[in-house]
């Protein structure tokens, strides 16, 4: 039961729902669209450059124009109420955020660290081989042989998007949110 | 080939042990949840940012198909 001193949530309008929905499918199509417009593009080409250097420029200057105000970089381990990292006590989390738990060693990132260190190893040694050893191919001539077909080219390219871009955009909506 | 194989059982394994740390109660750290701590500070932020620029450029500006 909520006291008189609770604070009384405010329902959500209707259309804020679906306007954010419509926002959001309007974004995915326009990124998809760019995307197989930019893996068309012909490799060592201007056009090739712009197509990549478009939304590199924008992530950068999305995730570096607030510099050093812009801490916390929001992640699945922001503490949803704790006073720390600037975030202040009680403040709600931006959506998408898990409570945080125990896990911050490095113990808990040893198999990464395992994978890290195989994968910049055999890299070292396709380097050393030339880098287009047929027996010891470097990753990137592993890939190459995918980016023969555009949907791969495609698929490749948005996954590289979401990761550039999807941390920015939660990062902008967690400052917006904090703003408010 | 064998080697082939290597890389891409790493990415496999890569990928399917990010899904088993984001599983609810893991106590396993997740790829994405070092990429938040690592980018809260600037320069593990731009660290992370000149990383997913040279993917992206070598990747899809710089690529050449193997005959």
């Amino acid at each position: 039961m909520l006291s008189p001193d609770s604070p009384v949530p405010r329902p959500r309008p209707l259309g804020t729902t679906a306007a954010a929905a419509l926002g959001l499918a309007v974004v995915v199509v326009v990124v998809v669209a760019y995307a197989w417009w930019a893996t068309g593009v012909q490799p060592f080409t201007v056009g090739a450059y712009v197509a990549v250097g478009i939304p590199i420029v924008i992530v950068t200057v999305l995730a570096l124009a607030p510099g050093r105000s812009w801490s916390p970089w929001p992640g699945p381990q922001e503490p949803a109420t704790a006073p720390s990292h600037g975030t202040p006590a009680g403040a709600a989390p931006a959506p998408g955020f898990t409570p945080p738990d125990s896990r911050s060693g490095l113990g808990e990132a040893v198999p990464w660290i395992i994978i890290l260190v195989a994968a910049v190893g055999l890299e070292g040694v396709a380097l050393a081989l030339g880098g287009r050893s047929a027996i010891v191919p470097t990753l990137s001539t592993v890939v190459d042989r995918g980016l023969r077909w555009h949907p791969v080219r495609l698929l490749l390219f948005c996954g590289w998007l979401s990761i550039g871009g999807v941390p920015t955009v939660r990062a902008l909506l967690h400052l917006r949110h904090r703003a408010v | 080939m064998v080697v082939t194989v290597v890389w891409l059982g790493l990415m496999a394994a890569s990928a399917a042990w990010e899904v088993r740390c984001r599983r609810p109660g893991s106590r396993w750290t997740s790829l994405s949840e070092l990429g938040a701590r690592m980018g809260r500070g600037l320069p593990g932020r731009i660290a992370l940012l000149a990383l997913w620029a040279f993917v992206g450029w070598h990747v899809f500006a710089r690529y050449t198909i193997p005959r």
